[in-house]
């Protein structure tokens, strides 16, 4: 039996939660919405002051260069464009005062027809998808009409990642299951795009009832779009490790999928492309699973992009103070303290954590008992506990020869640790070591 | 891509809003109800949501409470690293709570809880059914003076302690059973105290020590051959004070040990009824708890099975004997420390090597030795010896290892490379 890669752990899965409940909104829409210009690009032209009143879907600042344009993702009225702290870092965002209408902006052309995405071109697929702001829906937030320009010509399998191995995220699951033809059309308009006659979407096994729902939407042989299922195990559901699964052969692990003519691209991006296209709708909400022990009402929820995390919280109900709030999944996820920090069009997840669930971070690290664990887990199969203790004690040169620099950061080391040492940190440390020293190496 | 490695700046403001809310969980205790929160968090709790003027507030009320703190731990060089292994949350440079959040079940201190259950079969069976309650005494002394031992020796450096691992209590029950059932309890103290302190304690504690540390004090032993030689018959109880003049039998090793078969039956040599070392007569008992420590994912099969494969196949290619062969075989199999050291001793995790070809290289050094020093050492049990050695050639075999995952790594990429280009 093929396996993907080696090593990979199963942490418990923590779904029961919200695998089962239909997405919902937000009872109460937040009171106002922050969105970072970083969304747009690295320097956009914003088309909006303080005191304008914007609708829903409405252009605020427009890209310079490689971006997307930032739409407004609820209507109200500009408060202040300030400096806030968002995942990845701090900048000036637009903050928008809701008022609980989502009036939509008006819509000029008219609509192509939803089932002949021959009818449209490349490049009209292209346009509608930058104009609507869609991108990547994971945690690199790539814009996804630069992804597919990159990779016209160099790909011979699309595959759709619906593989979902982290624990407590569903966000994806229930997507399948409520969005199933939207997802079909976009994958359709993305296969229209790089002119393949066939996709693959590969579906995490822990999903029967999505598969079983694809299944019956796709020919049994002979369909444009393959559905496969995959194993879930962390971190299956990163792209390198999918384009292995999917092409079976083997390739640099945390590589470029491009490298074997892979393009891994989320599944509720396709949804998105889906909207952009057909209905012209752009980006402004996404599925995010709320979820942890610290929350009262976890489940799905559909929310406005720039929510604060604070406000989400507080309408899943949140009790008490939760030990940690993580921003993404539960193994890649980062935890946050700024609980005015908005959601992002990559953010799968908001977990409240209880003092339960993360109780192995508040206990003390042991010493290294040498069990060889974090050796038998590493996806890229490197020796985690030597380059954790090269990392603490400044062996750069040792690093660069155990390979530290193809570290992907998954933490399966971390998590499987009998001694509760936490070698991600360290490797990270030493990693920002090797690049300034192999930096130097170069001047 | 990696969240954590942003600009110092950025980080160091992380860490200090990272320092209040973790500063507050242990004031408030780590186990307190969420409720019952520091007073100053039910104040801002309610304005956490709300206008923009509010969130400035509650950002606000986040930097001005710790500046106290923040000057205290400014201090200094900028942002020492602490060591990993003495930060507690809050107290170092880096956010609490770095991904992944959840932790594995596994802990040292469960691995060595399950190594205990392992070895109780045999310990019973031995205290009960072969060798009389004095097992039960020797075992106790041991482990007494293993855990007073470290428990002395930490409390006089004024470190913490480190007995709660159960790493010492693991030492001294194996310690206990490899000896004779009529060892003098201070032989067995003295096997303890140098296999803690010397041993282990010297070397830095647990993770530090080079050498199986219940082994190595198994060996220190045979400074006192005479006291340590005397192998009381199976069936008996030898007094519990003083069993000198228990009576005696030869064991299968010995016997083994001049190239004859040995009197007992192949059923005896699996069930136990036959002399030997405490924890060591009964091979199915120690199978069953090397089975038990594999299936709860305690230790690999790689090394036993390389190891008494090894000793399997020399033994019956080469057997001393001109008997059966397959006897020889089995009776070297069962016989004496074999499966104890294997799945016991050799799978120590801290004298091992870790990675995989390292392991099986190890294992099959341990075998080979192991059937080298029976035959052609001066004692009949070759097994403590060669895992020793193999101990301290652990690190070369780690090389071994090593080297071919990195080939195996490198190698990937490269003819990935060559493959299908871009």
């Amino acid at each position: 039996m093929f396996r993907a890669f080696r090593g990979g752990v199963r942490p418990a899965a923590q779904k029961k939660n919200t695998r089962r409940l239909s997405p919902v909104a937000l009872d109460h829409p937040p009171a106002l919405v922050v969105l970072p210009l970083e969304w747009c690009c690295a320097v956009p032209r914003v088309l909006v002051k303080e005191g304008d009143r914007v609708r829903l879907g409405q252009k605020l600042a427009e890209p310079t260069g490689k971006g997307v344009p930032l739409h407004a993702s609820v209507s109200g009225r500009v408060l202040s464009i300030e400096e806030r702290p968002f995942r990845g870092g701090r900048g000036l965002a637009v903050i928008l005062e809701n008022d609980g209408q989502n009036t939509p902006v008006d819509r000029e052309e008219p609509l192509p027809r939803k089932d002949r995405p021959d009818l449209l071109s490349p490049a009209e697929i292209l346009k509608a998808v930058r104009e609507c702001g869609v991108v990547d829906m994971d945690r690199t937030c790539a814009p996804t009409y630069a992804r597919l320009r990159e990779a016209e010509g160099k790909v011979d399998t699309l595959i759709l990642n619906a593989v979902e191995c982290e624990p407590y995220v569903t966000s994806t699951h229930r997507l399948l299951l409520e969005r199933t033809e939207e997802i079909l059309g976009g994958i359709r308009l993305l296969m229209r795009v790089l002119d393949l006659k066939e996709a693959t979407l590969a579906i995490g096994s822990d999903k029967g009832d999505a598969i079983a729902a694809f299944q019956k939407a796709l020919p049994l042989r002979g369909g444009d779009i393959r559905v496969i299922t995959t194993p879930v195990r962390y971190p299956q559901g990163e792209p390198w490790a999918l384009a292995q699964r999917v092409k079976h052969r083997r390739m640099s692990p945390g590589g470029p999928t491009l490298d074997v003519g892979c393009l891994v691209i989320p599944a509720a991006t396709a949804a998105a492309v889906y909207d952009a296209v057909y209905l012209r709708k752009p980006l402004t909400s996404r599925l995010v699973t709320v979820a942890g022990g610290a929350l009262g009402k976890p489940g799905n929820y559909t929310l406005p992009l720039g929510a604060r995390i604070g406000d989400v919280l507080q309408e899943a109900g949140r009790k008490g103070r939760p030990a940690r709030v993580v921003l993404g999944g539960a193994m890649t996820g980062e935890a946050i303290t700024d609980l005015t920090m908005p959601i992002g069009k990559g953010e799968e997840a908001v977990l409240a954590l209880s003092e339960r669930e993360c109780a192995g971070d508040g206990e003390e690290s042991g010493s290294c008992v040498r069990c060889g664990r974090c050796v038998d887990v590493c996806p890229a199969g490197l020796e985690p506990y030597l380059l954790g203790a090269c990392s603490d004690a400044g062996k750069t040169e040792m690093l660069e020869k155990l390979d530290g620099a193809r570290c992907l950061e998954c933490g399966a080391c971390t998590y499987v640790c009998p001694s509760r040492i936490r070698q991600l940190e360290s490797i990270r440390r030493g990693k920002a070591a090797l690049r300034e020293w192999r930096e130097e190496g170069r001047a | 891509m990696s969240e954590d490695l942003r600009d110092t700046k950025g980080e160091a403001e992380k860490a200090k809003e990272g320092n209040v809310v973790s500063a507050e969980e242990t004031t408030a205790g780590a186990h307190a109800h969420p409720e019952e929160e520091s007073t100053s968090e039910t104040q801002t709790a309610p304005e956490e949501h709300g206008g923009p003027g509010e969130a400035d507030r509650e950002q606000e009320g986040k930097d001005s409470s710790p500046e106290e703190k923040k000057t205290a731990r400014e201090t200094g060089p900028e942002r020492k690293k602490l060591h990993p292994r003495h930060r507690r949350r809050g107290e170092s440079g880096e956010l609490p709570g770095a991904a992944p959040h959840l932790t594995g079940r596994e802990s040292t201190r469960g691995m060595m809880a399950d190594v205990l259950i392992a070895l109780l079969p045999a310990l019973l069976f031995s205290g009960i059914y072969f060798f009389g309650p004095r097992s039960f005494l020797v075992t106790a002394v041991s482990v007494a003076v293993c855990v007073g031992a470290e428990a002395a020796w930490r409390a006089l450096r004024r470190e913490r302690q480190t007995v709660g691992d159960l790493s010492a209590v693991v030492t001294g029950v194996l310690l206990a059973m490899t000896l004779s059932v009529t060892t003098p309890y201070w032989v067995v103290a003295i096997g303890g105290l140098f296999a803690i302190v010397v041993v282990k304690l010297l070397y830095g504690g647990l993770g530090k020590n080079f050498m199986n540390p219940a082994l190595a004090g198994r060996v220190f032993l045979f400074s006192f051959p005479a006291l340590i030689n005397t192998w009381a018959a199976t069936r008996t109880s030898p007094d519990l004070l003083s069993a000198l003049d228990a009576v005696t039998a030869a064991t299968p090793m010995a016997t083994l040990h001049q190239g004859n078969l040995p009197g007992t039956t192949p059923l005896e040599m699996l069930t136990g009824i036959r002399g030997g070392a405490i924890g060591e007569v009964s091979a199915a008992l120690v199978l069953l708890g090397g089975l038990y420590l594999v299936v709860r994912r305690v230790i690999r099969p790689r090394i036993p099975l390389c190891m008494i494969g090894t000793v399997a196949l020399l033994t019956w290619l080469f057997p001393q004997t001109s008997g059966d062969r397959l006897y020889w075989m089995y009776y070297q199999l069962t016989g004496g420390g074999l499966l104890l050291g294997a799945f016991f001793m050799a799978t120590d995790p801290v004298t091992s090597p870790t990675t995989g070809w390292g392991q099986v290289l190890y294992g099959v050094g341990c075998g080979a030795l192991t059937v080298f020093l029976r035959y052609f050492g001066a004692y009949p049990e070759g097994v403590a010896f060669a895992i020793l050695l193999m101990n301290a050639a652990a690190w070369l075999f780690d090389r071994v290892g090593l080297m071919y995952r990195r080939r195996l790594r490198r190698d990937g990429v490269r003819k990935e490379e060559s493959g299908h280009g871009a």
